[in-house]
């Protein structure tokens, strides 16, 4: 009698938590690589610069939130000013429909930050490290002098522009110049203190370690942009047609006709997947993790170059041109998107431009609508509110319109100091035998006293009671 | 040809009838949000009468979104994923008409005593008593239905979706029983039977929970069935849809007092309302992944197909809403953000972004099969595009004209002199927050012109679909 | 706050801490257990309507997330403090160390911010108040609080309204002193007229008699004849406040009745009203609400609204 075989169905136990596994990048150089390098260390480089930029005699950018006034070099704007900062949000929004739709996921391979810092750790990585295949071998081999190290060495580079991150960004809304020399005599306050830490252990923590997985799992802008793909969107893709042949792709022989074997221009070296930031396989097809960086672009055309094949195996290109088709540039959608980018942008220019740096706000007393005056005239009670938003001191000359007959205490010039605010109530009063209403809708308007341009008109109302 | 008729099994009678509720009572809401919306920004619009005045038409605009066009939806969906994914027919289909008739009711109720200044002055349950036990009577009757028709199924297992969707129905019950406990005075009249500090905290339990419960829970079971379906990929992880499922009811329920930071409250309470909100976020970002990541292997549809298109913005919006929400339960934030527009807009971002959009995916994608097409096979694939255009600019605008007015009001608010008097009277804050409203009313507009043209192409599909039906008849 | 009895603040505990530790159970649980089908590969072997379940395994960093928002409302408690348990976090009030509670962080910014501004309210109390009036930015700092606390009943230019007395026309009730000003801020005043002054049986011909009179006193229209009956029922009812010359007493901040400047106006209506039912005015104090040095700087406004023309 055979034995009945037996199968062990014991479940292996394991974690199920599934750990990352580090993508280590390879180093490619070319093309795409080349304006990456450029926007990626520029866009970084900006950020730290523009910090320690001055303009007259304050920081040229400048939060100044205990304030509420945001220096933007020559301009300061006050709370007031923040429809203009939803004008910035919803042409940024529409800046990356527009680009999207136009090229994939640009801002997400040459601009956002993510990328950007991810960028210079992995150079850091690079540079105290080695190679990728020196990385790998480092991964697998046991704690050496060496091993630790560089380990060591890289952590601490990564801690140190993490922490010069976290200043230079705390320094933004609290001057960079003072702020600096307090940490270094351990005199920040306890916001600022724990803001550095905040952004520094944040940097640290998404450049150093989370990487791809920001992009893959959390970040919603990702998705966005993925939406807007159409098929005449220019994706980084894998030629498929050319790449696979009858007998699919793969390791050319010695002489031996890769054509007559029946297999494509893909000779399977798996470079771009070796130099890919996310781990995927471009070849795949459009995926969710691809971030447009087109460093397999750079990596497949190096080996295309030294086959002696043609460039472009893997390129930016659109899924109608990919089935044989062409791609249609001027598609509706894009052209719309374009026109309404273009014309958001011109409002904010035009409203940037007109915007006077002054503002009047008048507020009525609510408490009495009126008074009566023993001279038998009815009296009306405003709030002024003036504001400097300027970078110098400036004189206004203050003005009534619309009534007749006028008394006021209301004083002719007002003199304010650079971004300072004054505000006085004051009086309106008139012989209501001047007056044919109840209610007369009355100006008050501000002129430049050194220019003698109008630069504020309000309306208000002036309210007797006529019988 | 006609799947609908594949499953003669199956009640899709109240299916249909939900699924064009859900259209029209949006229209309806969504009308009334832009209405007052617009009264914002151009106060005369309430024609100085006192039924279009802010103040009632608010509670009918948050009650004729949430419970009328959500509600809709979600019993439209429930009865039709919990009988797809039991193999059965509904428990009842007398308790299924009765619902629909019960709801609908209510709604119109709704409309007619809100206007009227019949209020019980709590927030999202304004309606009064007798209303209230209408509601009360209707929603056992589909909880009955649901897990009725749970029990008879005939899959071993219980899908995902319904786990959702039965958590959600027995938690509004007791949260809408609880919350609307009151002593009757006269017909229209009624006291909440709390007082005080207690009474705010009940509120909010209830007003907390409609959105974890009735606005996410719920739509949370929209998600899994109708993501996958649409993708035809397999649900990413089990594992982590039992993990972020049970993490999430049970946390949920916590959140309401961080609606009371620096009130009467007692410290601890908001204490422990504020860590479990955040502690909230990961369960949250759970059901965003696995909806994500169901989606992988199905990315390239994107470009072509914009049902799908809703349902992957909607996951990025309660994503991002998910992790605006415990941000700003955090107390230092609440101090900045409470009572100005960022808490509208961060609802918004959830209840325009999240609710509506899966919504909108789940509708073009159920419609056709309610009238004998095959899944999502609407009367025009470019209508929707247009409609996804259109919903998503209008909720772009929405949000980024309320995130900046609530932070600029949080500033306005807080300044203070050197001399330590207020900076800026609230007056000031008002007319600076007028380009926001005017935004916010353009983006509130847009959202409402795409649900039109979703309103016309249901009405081509279904009239199509009526032509084709006799023309294979004849 | 009242403490918690003994169950509840266990109660509160043990639902807030199982809450956090159930979390924690059923990440660790998920963990462990296997449920994809052998046969099915990787699926969980169920099949809902077409839609299969992968059963992949818990992004690491989530779970990590995950924990780390445990750790942290745990840290978060122990910081803040649970039901009656005070958290280790203390705030600074009336120079000691107390538990963080809302109600000590109020108090502890209302005395920070107190001490932020009080040099700028010591080096102006310095000065006496007839002097400061011509130190503008001591005056544009006395309207703003004049303008965030007085002006709802003042108005904001200070002109009064029926019932609130004019603050600059130099007519003063209880006295237009730098230090009457002070006291008037500081204690509040009450100012009562008797119904019918001294003479409760003031008869309505009585009453009429007196408005004749008084209007007559700043040579308003009145009736001679009536008003010289008055005359008589005045000096029995009104002088022990009003004075015989009827100019007032500041010490019982009864009007001058002859300047024209009426606080509950001047017409025959509002005198016979104010006659048949008295009236009660009432300024409250500010004393508690304010620094001594800031109702100095306050008062130096309101001196300053008679004695010079307004700053602008």
């Amino acid at each position: 009698m055979s034995k009945i075989p037996v199968k062990n169905v014991t479940p292996e136990e394991k974690s199920l938590y599934v750990p990352r596994e580090k993508i280590q990048v390879r180093e490619i150089h070319g093309f795409f690589q080349k304006i990456r390098s450029y926007s990626l260390w520029g866009l970084m480089a900006l950020f730290f610069a523009t910090s320690w930029l001055s303009w007259s005699d304050r920081q040229a950018v400048l939060f100044d939130l205990p304030a509420r006034q945001f220096h933007i070099f020559g301009i300061t704007f006050w709370p007031q000013d923040f429809f203009l900062l939803s004008g910035l949000l919803i042409i940024a929004a529409y800046g990356l429909f527009t680009i999207t739709n136009l090229a994939g996921r640009v801002w997400c391979g040459y601009t956002c930050p993510q990328s950007s810092w991810s960028f210079v750790f992995m150079w850091i990585e690079e540079k105290t490290e080695g190679t990728r295949n020196k990385r790998m071998k480092m991964d697998s081999a046991p704690m050496s002098l060496e091993k630790f190290l560089r380990r060591g060495a890289k952590h601490v580079l990564w801690l140190l522009l993490a922490l010069a991150t976290g200043i230079t960004f705390v320094g933004y809304f609290s001057p960079v110049r003072e702020l600096v020399p307090n940490l270094l005599t351990f005199n920040l306050n306890s916001w600022e203190a724990f803001w550095i830490g905040f952004f520094a252990l944040a940097t640290y923590m998404n450049a150093g370690w989370l990487r791809e997985q920001v992009c893959i799992h959390m970040c919603p802008y990702a998705r966005f942009q993925s939406v807007m793909f159409d098929q005449d969107t220019l994706i980084v893709s894998y030629d498929e047609k050319r790449g696979e042949g009858e007998k699919g792709r793969g390791a050319r022989k010695k002489g031996v006709d890769p054509q007559a074997e029946g297999l494509g221009d893909c000779i399977d070296c798996s470079l771009c997947v070796q130099v890919c930031p996310t781990g995927i396989d471009i070849r795949d097809g459009l995926q969710y993790q691809c971030i447009g960086c087109a460093l397999c672009i750079d990596a497949c055309d190096s080996i295309m170059d030294k086959m002696g094949y043609e460039p472009g195996l893997v390129r930016y290109t659109t899924e109608h041109e990919l089935e044989g088709g062409t791609t249609h540039f001027f598609r509706p959608r894009l052209v719309g998107y374009a026109l309404v980018l273009g014309l958001m942008i011109s409002g904010l220019i035009y409203s940037m431009a007109t915007r006077t740096a002054f503002e009047l706000d008048i507020i009525r007393d609510r408490g009495a609508l009126y008074q009566l005056t023993p001279n038998d005239t009815v009296q009306n009670t405003y709030t002024l509110k003036l504001m400097n938003m300027s970078q110098g001191e400036l004189s206004y000359h203050l003005k009534i319109e619309g009534l007749d007959g006028v008394i006021t205490d209301m004083p002719e010039t007002v003199k304010l100091q650079s971004n300072k605010m004054r505000s006085f109530p004051i009086n309106i009063e008139m012989n209501p035998e001047n007056l044919s209403e109840s209610k007369t809708n009355i100006e008050f308007v501000v002129t430049e006293a050194a220019t003698n341009t109008e630069i504020a008109r309000e309306e208000s109302r002036f309210i007797a009671p006529i019988n | 040809m006609s799947t609908a008729f594949d499953h003669p099994v199956y009640n899709y009678k109240v299916v249909r009838q939900f699924a064009i509720m859900t259209v029209v009572w949006g229209i309806v809401g969504m009308s009334l949000g832009v209405l007052i919306a617009a009264q914002l920004a151009w106060p005369a619009l309430n024609f100085d009468t006192p039924w279009f005045s802010f103040g009632r038409l608010r509670p009918l605009h948050t009650n004729a979104v949430i419970f009328a066009f959500g509600g809709s939806a979600l019993f439209s969906t429930s009865y039709y994923i919990v009988q797809r994914t039991c193999q059965t027919r509904l428990f009842s289909d007398t308790l299924a008409s009765f619902t629909f008739w019960g709801w609908n009711l209510v709604i119109v109720l709704a409309v007619i005593t809100l206007p009227m200044g019949l209020t019980s002055t709590k927030e999202y349950a304004e309606l009064e008593w007798p209303i209230d036990i209408l509601i009360a009577i209707v929603w056992v009757a589909y909880c009955v239905n649901f897990i009725g028709t749970i029990m008879n199924r005939k899959e071993p297992h219980i899908y995902v979706a319904n786990w959702f969707f039965a958590g959600f129905m027995i938690m509004i019950a007791i949260l809408h029983i609880g919350n609307n406990l009151a002593i009757p005075v006269t017909l229209t009249k009624s006291y909440s039977i709390y007082a005080g500090t207690v009474d705010a905290m009940v509120q909010w339990w209830y007003g907390h929970n409609a959105v974890g419960f009735f606005l996410t829970a719920g739509f949370l079971g929209i998600m899994y069935y109708f993501v996958p379906k649409q993708a035809e990929r397999p649900v990413y992880s089990y594992r982590l849809s039992i993990v972020h499922f049970w993490a999430l009811i049970s946390l949920y329920v916590w959140a309401g007092a961080h609606h009371l930071h620096y009130s009467a409250l007692p410290d601890w309470a908001q204490t422990a309302g504020m860590v479990m909100s955040l502690v909230l976020l990961a369960p949250s970002w759970g059901g965003m992944i696995n909806g994500m990541m169901t989606l992988s292997g199905a990315w390239h549809k994107l470009r072509t197909d914009p049902i799908l298109r809703f349902l992957v913005v909607s996951l990025s919006f309660y994503g991002m809403s998910t992790f605006e929400g415990p941000m700003m339960s955090i107390k230092t934030v609440n101090a900045l953000s409470h009572n100005t527009d960022w808490t509208i807009g961060h609802v918004h971002s959830g209840a325009l972004g999240w609710v509506a959009m899966v919504t909108i995916g789940a509708m073009y994608h159920l419609i056709p099969i309610m009238f004998g097409r095959k899944q999502g096979e609407m009367y025009s694939t470019k209508l929707i595009n247009t409609h996804f255009w259109l919903a998503t600019i209008g909720t772009v605008l929405y949000i980024a004209a309320l995130w900046v007015n609530g932070i600029m009001q949080g500033l306005m608010w807080r300044a203070v002199n050197a001399d330590g008097t207020l900076t800026y009277s609230f007056i000031e804050s008002v007319e600076a927050s007028h380009p926001g409203y005017v935004v916010r009313t353009i983006g509130g507009a847009l959202f409402l012109i795409g649900m039109f043209i979703m309103a016309y192409n249901v009405y081509r599909t279904v009239s199509d679909s009526k032509k084709a039906v006799a023309a294979a008849q004849a | 706050m009242s403490a918690l009895s003994t169950f509840w603040n266990f109660w509160v505990f043990a639902i807030v801490f199982g809450t956090l530790i159930a979390c924690g159970l059923l990440i660790q649980y998920s963990s462990k257990t296997q449920v994809h089908n052998e046969e099915t590969d990787e699926t969980t072997g169920h099949e809902y309507d077409g839609i299969k379940e992968l059963d992949n395994p818990l992004p690491r960093w989530w779970v990590m997330m995950f924990w780390a928002t445990i750790v942290f409302a745990v840290g978060y408690i122990a910081a803040y403090g649970l039901g009656n348990m005070n958290g280790f976090l203390t705030v600074e009030v009336d120079g000691k160390q107390v538990p963080w509670s809302q109600t000590a962080q109020w108090e502890n910014e209302v005395e920070q911010f107190d001490m932020k501004v009080a040099p700028l309210f010591a080096e102006y109390a310095a000065t006496p108040i007839a002097e400061l009036i011509d130190n503008e930015a001591a005056l544009q700092t006395g309207q703003r609080i004049f303008a965030s606390n007085c002006s709802v009943c003042h108005g904001s230019t200070a002109k009064g309204s029926q019932g609130f007395p004019n603050l600059t026309d130099n007519d003063w009730l209880y006295g237009g002193t730098p230090a009457d000003i002070v006291k008037t801020i500081t204690d509040g005043r009450h100012g009562m007229m008797p119904a019918k002054g001294l003479m409760p049986s003031m008869t309505d011909e009585q009453i009429d008699q007196t408005v004749q009179y008084v209007r007559s006193l700043s040579d308003l229209k009145h009736d001679a004849t009536q008003a010289e009956a008055g005359a008589g029922i005045f000096a029995q009812a009104c002088t022990a406040c009003h004075g015989a010359d009827a100019k007032g007493m500041h010490i019982t901040g009864a009007p001058n009745l002859t300047d024209k400047v009426w606080l509950y106006g001047g017409s025959t209506k509002q005198i016979e009203f104010t006659i048949r039912h008295g009236r009660n005015g009432q300024m409250p104090a500010q004393g508690d609400r304010f620094s001594k040095e800031q109702i100095h700087v306050l008062a130096a406004y309101v001196y300053s609204l008679s004695h010079k023309a307004v700053a602008k």
